[in-house]
């Protein structure tokens, strides 16, 4: 046990280590460009000196709320953090890792990575309708979902990659599961 | 018949019973009981010197409304070679041989990247307690969790942490057996709040002969 708690200290660490600066959008290839609503499950693998340490995330987005939960091997909660514009950035549950960090530095990287740019004088919602749409064009499939009634749920049909600079590095996304 | 039914789950609740998670009665074996069922179930299960199998991972969130899915394959040679390989939607290996372990992902999709684990890991010790849930070896276990064993239609044995700070995390791991108690059909890792992971090993053949290679680390 105390061992799974050094873990998630150290997951601690490789979080704390990650300089806001490196999160920049400036370094993603591309602004964000999934749709207003989606969950997505995708594998993690946070990469420091050289040493890794991999999750399974499931991120919930709906407009400008999200949820993210990242799980061990076998399943076992690591975290569960949501943000809304309404209550801004809560920690749910968490196992070891200390709140500031998910609800920073954490948070920061889900944001830049999923959710899209915000600019200056632009709502977020605003911006979600028109990812969206940009999506449907690029022929995505569109299902209705029983989940919290989204008005449109989204499979990509080749994934995603998003490499943040060494540092963090997101593994191929999968698949965005909709349902 | 409202009160007929009402007796009888006041004569069930007193008679110790209750139900399983499939909806079937089972009932608490008691200290004796427990104690000749634990050493029954080990006889068998050693006699299952390797293991191959598929298994099904299900996610339960109290967030969704469906269960999120992940498949992949088992293996395992007595006393301490395993392999446990997530195939999808994502692909990940892990090995255990003897003291050694090792974890791989697979970034092109097809080869193989050894992960450089951090100084301190717990995978080890969770592969490790997999094998020895494999091999019926309680006895290790009930010096971590407090060990209850219900039995219905098929045997369930109830594994809760004694150690609080696990317990935050897993409130208690069910394992259920094959009518023949020959072999581990399902685990179940509860978590304080209601989500549940549920990993379903497939009927397959005892004894099948595994390649070394499946346990190589590279």
């Amino acid at each position: 046990m105390k061992r799974l708690a050094a873990l998630a200290l150290f997951f601690c660490l490789f979080v704390t280590a990650a300089p806001r600066t490196a999160l920049s959008s400036d370094d993603l290839d591309e602004p964000s460009s999934y749709p207003a609503s989606f969950r997505i499950q995708h594998r993690v693998t946070l990469t420091v000196a050289g040493r890794q340490v991999g999750f399974t995330g499931y991120l919930l987005v709906q407009q400008s709320t999200w949820r993210a939960m990242a799980f061990g091997e076998f399943g076992v909660s690591l975290f569960d953090i949501t943000a809304s514009p309404e209550k801004g950035r809560r920690v749910i549950q968490t196992n070891g890792i200390p709140a500031s960090y998910l609800t920073r530095q954490a948070a920061d990287i889900i944001e830049i990575l999923f959710l899209p740019r915000k600019e200056k004088g632009e709502g977020l919602a605003e911006r979600r309708k028109s990812v969206a749409e940009r999506r449907v064009e690029r022929n995505f499939s569109v299902r209705h979902s029983d989940i919290f009634a989204f008005e449109a749920k989204f499979q990509s049909q080749g994934g995603s990659h998003r490499v943040m600079n060494g540092i963090h590095e997101v593994s191929r996304l999968r698949k965005i599961l909709f349902l | 018949m409202k009160k007929t039914r009402f007796l009888l789950i006041v004569f069930l609740f007193l008679a110790g019973e209750k139900f399983s998670a499939a909806g079937d009665v089972e009932h608490k074996l008691l200290s004796g009981q427990k104690a000749d069922f634990l050493l029954h179930l080990e006889k068998n299960l050693k006699n299952s010197r390797t293991i191959q199998s598929k298994f099904t991972q299900e996610k339960h969130l109290s967030l969704f409304n469906d269960a999120l899915v992940s498949r992949g394959l088992f293996a395992f040679a007595a006393p301490d070679r395993l392999r446990w390989e997530v195939t999808q939607p994502f692909h990940l290996l892990l090995i255990m041989n003897g003291r050694e372990v090792a974890k791989y992902d697979f970034p092109d999709g097809k080869n193989p990247r050894k992960l450089q684990f951090p100084a301190t890991n717990a995978l080890s010790e969770v592969l490790q307690q997999i094998a020895d849930i494999h091999q019926g070896k309680f006895e290790t276990e009930s010096k971590k969790y407090d060990i209850e064993v219900y039995q219905g239609e098929t045997a369930r044995i109830a594994l809760v942490p004694q150690d609080p700070r696990m317990k935050k995390m897993i409130s208690q791991i069910d394992i259920g057996f094959s009518r023949e108690l020959d072999r581990v059909a399902s685990v179940v890792i509860r978590e304080k709040g209601g989500d549940f992971t549920r990993i379903v090993f497939e009927d397959d053949p005892r004894n099948p002969a595994l390649p070394d290679s499946l346990f190589l680390i590279q």
